[in-house]
């Protein structure tokens, strides 16, 4: 059998080059929005465009399964002409379907990631995701042969946590390695597999590898503890880094990257639009992402109760519409409002 | 049994290679020692994993053959992912390309008809959305489906139904 494989993405946004050159293009760090589990769908990634982000993540797909089975690759990722740029993040555990999922996807994205970061067991389990961290002889083997085989053509990125606090110099040894086979540049997570979200981000640790990869021309995103602008400010002076990510800042408030410290109204009525226009996205996922957005915005809690209570996404509209004033695509002021538009009748 | 994975009977993982000690456990979270995939197959992806409990699991390899055969399905078929530009849903032939086109036995298929209804009523255009209700309630009909997996998307549509109605 003989087809012939689509090549990378020829007209990209290169991702590598935005990292580059937002602090000299436009006084900031390059702004991230990180991959994370059912919920960087395309709906989200959109919203997050319109609210100052430069770069979005897919969630993490499996390669083993992408290039397996038809039904995962519909499920798993969908995207349009405005996803961009967009990473897909991909969770891997062996070369052959490493190189199989980047043929397969890499016509359609700007970048691929290798998530080395995710701590839940059950990737661990089959040594994907932060377990990648612990077995650096695959990890550069990984790179080195997507690298070899694409060269400039195709961006990679490898999102990886610390192995160990303040001076992490195995984490160091490691980002090197990857450096020399041509990783486009890299994302540390400042905290251990076992660190809690509660506890916070260790920003000696990521500022230890940003000096210690001075050497190579490889930028450095920090992710981790970003739910402010001042935040990220903070962040990248403190650390060197030419990019921040953030995960659960920006699924509880879209608009954090604007400048935004509570999530505008305006953000909800963008995000419902995507989804209608979009479509594919189960009930729950949506219910879900309003629910964190409201609870970012102080939705009082008998309203985020009601909001929960909705049983299908019929009710949820009809809910929304008799309690708030929600816009459509249209109307005067939709998408523009940052405080919430109770309706006097249902105060 | 090929002739890779039985030569793995007597395999012997030691410590110093495959498992690497980590920071010690802290705040009541256990220390797990993290192992190593072990490579059966390195032109197929056919791996070995071990999980923390020491009982290891085989990873199915895929022949370059039923690669090419997934690789083939997803352009010609899939005709690449799945493109959902804004407007792709507004028309009403492209929601009859759908109901009569995509197989109903699959629930994200039939997620996707649900989707056009969504964005009707969203948009309050209850008429379509309740014609569409209509069409999808006598496909439906048609189905050899089980009550109970769809019991949720059944109801969903009466009471869909009964809201148009009354708009």
């Amino acid at each position: 059998m003989s087809i012939k494989v689509l090549p990378p993405k020829c007209n990209r946004t290169d991702p590598l080059e935005i990292i580059r050159t937002r602090q000299r293009t436009h006084g900031r760090p390059a702004t991230i929005a990180g991959p994370m589990v059912r919920y960087s769908k395309l709906s989200f990634r959109q919203i997050c465009r319109d609210y100052n982000v430069d770069i979005v993540y897919t969630p993490m797909m499996l390669a083993r399964e992408y290039v397996r089975n038809s039904q995962a690759r519909i499920s798993d990722f969908s995207t349009n002409d405005l996803d961009t740029p967009t990473i897909i993040q991909v969770g891997t555990n062996n070369v052959t379907d490493l190189l199989r999922f980047i043929e397969m996807v890499a016509p359609y994205v700007d970048g691929v990631g290798i998530n080395c970061g995710c701590p839940i067991k059950e990737q661990l389990r089959e040594e994907i995701g932060c377990a990648l961290i612990y077995n650096e002889t695959l990890l550069v083997e990984m790179v080195k042969a997507v690298k070899d085989k694409y060269g400039d053509t195709l961006r990679l990125e490898t999102k990886i946590r610390i192995h160990e606090h303040t001076r992490p110099e195995r984490t160091l040894k490691m980002c090197q390695d990857l450096c020399e086979v041509g990783v486009d540049w890299i994302t540390v997570h400042g905290r251990l597999r076992t660190t809690r979200s509660s506890e916070p981000v260790d920003l000696d640790a990521i500022k230890y590898i940003v000096d210690g990869l001075k050497g190579y021309d490889v930028p450095v995103v920090a992710n981790g503890d970003c739910f402010t602008v001042a935040d990220m400010g903070r962040i990248a002076d403190y650390t060197g880094v030419q990019g921040v990510m953030s995960a659960r800042g920006i699924l509880s408030n879209p608009g954090l990257f604007d400048g935004y410290d509570i999530c505008p109204w305006g953000c909800v009525e963008k995000f419902i639009n995507y989804c209608m226009e979009f479509g594919g996205l189960p009930f729950q996922l949506i219910q879900h992402h309003i629910f964190c957005m409201f609870e970012n915005m102080r939705v009082s809690k008998d309203d985020i109760r009601q909001l929960m209570s909705t049983r299908n996404m019929f009710e949820l509209i009809d809910w929304i519409d008799s309690r708030f004033d929600l816009k459509r695509p249209g109307d005067k002021e939709f998408g523009t409002r940052e405080a919430i538009p109770y309706l006097e009748s249902s105060k | 049994m090929s002739e890779e994975i039985s030569n793995l009977k007597d395999l012997h993982i030691s410590n110093d290679e495959h498992q690497q000690p980590m920071t010690k456990g802290k705040n009541g979270i256990p220390n797990q020692s993290m192992t190593k995939p072990i490579t059966v197959d390195a032109n197929t992806g056919e791996v070995i994993v071990k999980k923390f409990t020491g009982k290891q699991r085989i990873r199915k390899g895929q022949s370059q053959e039923q690669y090419e055969a997934e690789l083939q399905h997803f352009y010609e078929v899939e005709k690449g992912p799945v493109r959902t530009n804004i407007g792709w849903m507004s028309s009403w032939e492209e929601f009859e390309r759908n109901l009569n086109g995509l197989d109903l036995e699959i629930k994200h298929n039939r997620l996707i008809l649900m989707s056009f209804l969504h964005r009707w009523y969203y948009l309050r255009d209850y008429a379509s959305c309740l014609k569409a209700c209509n069409e999808i309630q006598l496909k439906y009909k048609t189905l050899n489906y089980d009550e109970k997996k769809m019991k949720r998307e059944i109801n969903e549509i009466n009471y869909i139904i009964e809201k148009c109605s009354n708009k």
